[in-house]
C-alpha cells in the first residue's frame, strides 16, 4: 500500500501533531488538527454518497478549511477541482458541467451567484459553505454547512481509500479552441513531486513556506504537498492581492522558502528598496518558475540576498507541477544576456528534445521536448481527442508502449546534457505566469459582434510580465465602444489574468497576402 | 496645500493607465482601477517618500480604496 499524501499530512501529525501547520493571517492550525479535521471531511463526503474518483469542486478564499479539504477529498477516494472564485459564474458552470461536479464548497459571494442563476448545471446537486454567514434556500441544491463536519468521525471508511493511480486532482488551464482543459493528476502523480522536494530542495519541519500562488495555480502543490511531505509550516494569506502582504508575510514569519513567478521576482530586484524595507534574510530558497525568468532577476536576487539558493524551474501542468530544475549554484557567473537553462529532469523524471520524425535530436540541436515518468498527468478530463494529441507513445522505445507528454516547448539539449527552452510551437504564450491560450481571448471579443468589425489578440514580451496581451480591434462605422467597454465585455466571459492588457483601436488591420489578419506585422508595430 | 485626498489621488493616478482625476474613492485600487497588485510596492514608496512617513504594513495591506489610506495618512500625520 503506498503512503499517499494524506497519509504522510497523518504521519507528520503523530511525529508532529503540535507543531504549526498552517497559519492564515492570524490563525493557526496545528498537524494534530489538520489531521483530525481532512479525516472529519473525508467523512463527511463518504456520507454525502460521493463516489470513488467523484470530482468535488472548490472555490473560495485560501484557508486552512480549503487545504484541509483539499486532503480530505483525496482520502474519500474523490478528486478535487479548485476553481477560481473570481471566475465569471460562466466559467464556474463550465467546470461544473465539465466534471460533473455534484457537490461545490464555496464562498457566499459564490453561492449566491451559484443560487440566483437561472441555470445551474444538472449534476450540482450540493453546495456547502465554507462560512455559517448567509441565509440560503434552493429547491434544487442541498446547503450544507462546513462547521458540520466537526459532527462527522474521524475515522473514515478505509473501504474509499483510493490507490495511487486513481485521480488525485484536476487544474484546468487556458484552451486552445477557447475551452479550458482539466489537467488530471493522480495520487502518484504528487508523490513522485514530493519525492523530488524533499530529497533537492531539503524540506523539513524547520521549514516555513509563504503560499504566493493561488490554489488554482497548480504551482500551489509545492507548499500544499510540500507541508504534509515534510512538516514545514505553510503561511497563507486570506485575501492575498499585492505583493506586499507577501513580503510583509515573509518577513513576519521568517519564512525560509518562498516559490513564485518571474513577475514577483522583477518587482522586488526593479525595487531594490524593498530588501531594505522588508527583512528577508530568513528566506534560504527562492524558486521562480511558471514562466521565462530573465537572468538578470535572478542576479539582481542574489546580490541582495547571498544566503538564498535560487532555482529555475521548469513544468507543464500535466507533468506534475515542475519537473526539470536549474539550481543556480553561483550566482555571480549568472550572465544576463544568456537566458537562463530549465535545467536537467528531477531525478525521477525523464526529458528528452525529439525532432518532427520521432527521434532524439542531437546534442545541441532543437526539437519538441517531452516528458516521460510516473508524473505525467493521467491526460485531459473528458476530452479523449487533446488527450491524445498530447500524450502519445514514447517514440524512442514504441515497443514498450508507454505513454509520454509532448509539451509543445521547443528546446534544446546542451553538451553537458542541461536543457534549454526555446520557445512555443504553437499559440499558446505566458502572462504572468498563467498559461493563456489568444483562441480564448478571441472567442470573447467574437461576442461583441455588434461592436467589432475584426480583431486580433497578440503577445507583445514585456520583462516583466514575459507577454502583454493587446487587443487590437476595428469598430464597426456606427459602434462607439471604449477600451474600458471591451475590457468589462472579456471580464465576464475570461479571468482577469486573461483580459487585454490594452486595446488598441484602428480603422484596419494588416493582411497577409493570403488574406489572413498579419499578427507578426501587429507584433512588430507594437512591440518598438 | 493639496489636501491628503488630492495628493494620494495624484499619486495612484500617476501609477495607473487612464484612470481619471475623479475616480470613485471607493473602488478597489488593484481590482477596480485597474493597477497591476505589483504595483503595491510602487504605490507603498510613494506614498511613503511624497508624505515622509513609514507605513505601517499590516494597516497598509488593508487599505482597499482611496478613503482606506486617507484614514491612513491622516493618522500618521496628525
Amino acid at each position: 500500500m503506498h503512503n499517499l499524501i494524506f497519509d504522510q499530512l497523518s504521519q507528520r501529525a503523530q511525529e508532529q501533531g503540535e507543531r504549526i501547520a498552517i497559519r492564515v493571517d492570524d490563525r493557526e492550525m496545528t498537524f494534530a488538527q489538520a489531521d483530525t479535521l481532512h479525516k472529519k471531511i473525508a467523512s463527511f463526503l463518504i456520507e454525502l454518497g460521493t463516489m470513488k474518483g467523484e470530482r468535488i469542486g472548490l472555490v473560495g478564499p485560501k484557508s486552512e478549511a480549503f487545504v484541509c479539504t483539499q486532503f480530505g477529498t483525496l482520502r474519500a477516494g474523490a478528486c478535487y477541482v479548485p476553481i477560481d472564485k473570481t471566475f465569471p459564474i460562466e466559467r464556474t458552470f463550465q467546470i461544473v458541467e465539465d466534471c460533473q461536479i455534484r457537490t461545490v464548497f464555496a464562498d457566499p459571494a459564490n453561492i449566491e451567484r451559484i443560487l440566483a442563476a437561472e441555470e445551474k448545471p444538472a449534476c450540482l446537486k450540493n453546495v456547502v459553505a465554507w462560512s455559517d454567514e448567509g441565509e440560503y434556500a434552493n429547491d434544487n441544491v442541498a446547503i450544507h454547512r462546513f462547521s458540520s463536519v466537526e459532527r462527522y468521525s474521524d475515522n473514515p471508511s478505509p473501504a474509499h481509500r483510493p490507490v495511487d493511480t486513481d485521480l488525485a486532482y484536476i487544474m484546468y488551464t487556458s484552451g486552445s479552441t477557447g475551452k479550458p482543459k482539466g489537467v488530471m493528476l493522480s495520487n502518484r502523480n504528487i508523490l513522485t513531486y514530493v519525492e523530488w522536494c524533499l530529497a533537492e530542495l531539503g524540506l523539513g519541519p524547520d521549514d516555513i513556506m509563504v503560499n504566493v500562488a493561488p490554489f488554482t495555480f497548480d504551482i500551489s502543490g509545492m507548499e500544499i504537498f510540500g507541508m504534509a511531505a515534510s512538516g514545514a509550516q505553510i503561511i497563507l494569506i486570506e485575501n492575498q492581492t499585492r505583493i506586499t502582504t507577501v513580503l510583509d508575510a515573509a518577513q513576519r514569519h521568517k519564512a525560509t522558502f518562498m516559490a513564485t513567478v518571474p513577475t514577483v521576482i522583477g518587482t522586488m530586484v526593479n525595487n531594490p528598496r524593498v530588501f531594505g524595507r522588508y527583512d528577508l534574510s530568513s528566506l534560504r530558497t527562492i524558486i521562480s518558475g511558471a514562466a521565462v525568468c530573465p537572468p538578470v532577476f535572478m542576479k539582481s536576487l542574489h546580490e541582495h540576498l547571498p544566503n538564498a539558493t535560487l532555482y529555475n524551474l521548469y513544468g507543464p501542468t500535466e507533468a506534475t507541477i515542475y519537473c526539470l530544475y536549474h539550481r543556480i549554484d553561483n550566482a555571480d557567473s549568472i550572465e544576463v544576456d544568456k537566458p537562463l537553462p530549465i535545467g536537467i529532469p528531477f531525478e525521477n523524471t525523464e526529458a528528452y528534445v525529439v525532432t518532427a520524425d520521432g527521434k532524439e535530436a542531437p546534442r545541441g540541436e532543437e526539437g519538441e521536448l517531452i516528458l516521460r515518468g510516473s508524473h505525467i498527468a493521467l491526460g485531459y478530463f473528458g476530452n479523449e481527442e487533446k488527450t491524445t494529441s498530447a500524450f502519445k507513445n514514447f517514440p524512442l522505445q514504441p515497443h514498450l508502449n508507454e505513454t509520454v507528454y509532448y509539451t509543445g516547448d521547443v528546446a534544446r539539449q546542451d553538451e553537458s546534457g542541461v536543457f534549454h527552452f526555446l520557445g512555443r510551437n504553437d499559440d499558446m504564450v505566458k502572462s504572468r505566469g498563467y498559461r493563456i491560450e489568444l483562441n480564448e481571448i478571441d472567442l470573447a471579443l467574437s461576442m461583441l459582434v455588434e461592436d467589432l468589425e475584426s480583431f486580433a489578440v497578440i503577445a507583445i514580451p514585456d520583462e516583466l510580465i514575459e507577454n502583454k496581451l493587446v487587443a487590437v480591434v476595428v469598430r464597426k462605422s456606427e459602434s462607439e465602444i471604449g477600451e474600458k467597454e471591451i475590457k468589462a465585455a472579456c471580464k465576464e466571459r475570461l479571468p482577469a489574468y486573461m483580459v487585454p492588457d490594452v486595446v488598441e483601436f484602428r480603422d484596419a488591420l494588416p493582411q497577409t497576402s493570403s488574406g489572413k489578419i498579419n499578427k507578426k506585422a501587429l507584433v512588430q508595430e507594437l512591440s518598438r | 496645500m493639496n489636501s491628503i485626498e488630492e495628493r494620494l489621488r495624484a499619486i495612484i493616478v500617476a501609477l495607473g493607465n487612464d484612470i481619471p482625476a475623479d475616480f470613485d474613492p471607493t473602488a478597489h485600487v488593484f481590482k477596480d482601477l485597474g493597477i497591476e497588485s505589483t504595483k503595491a510596492l510602487e504605490l507603498l514608496f510613494e506614498i511613503e517618500d511624497q508624505f515622509e512617513v513609514a507605513l505601517p504594513d499590516l494597516e497598509y495591506n488593508e487599505c482597499e480604496h482611496l478613503n482606506d489610506l486617507v484614514a491612513l495618512l491622516t493618522k500618521l500625520v496628525a
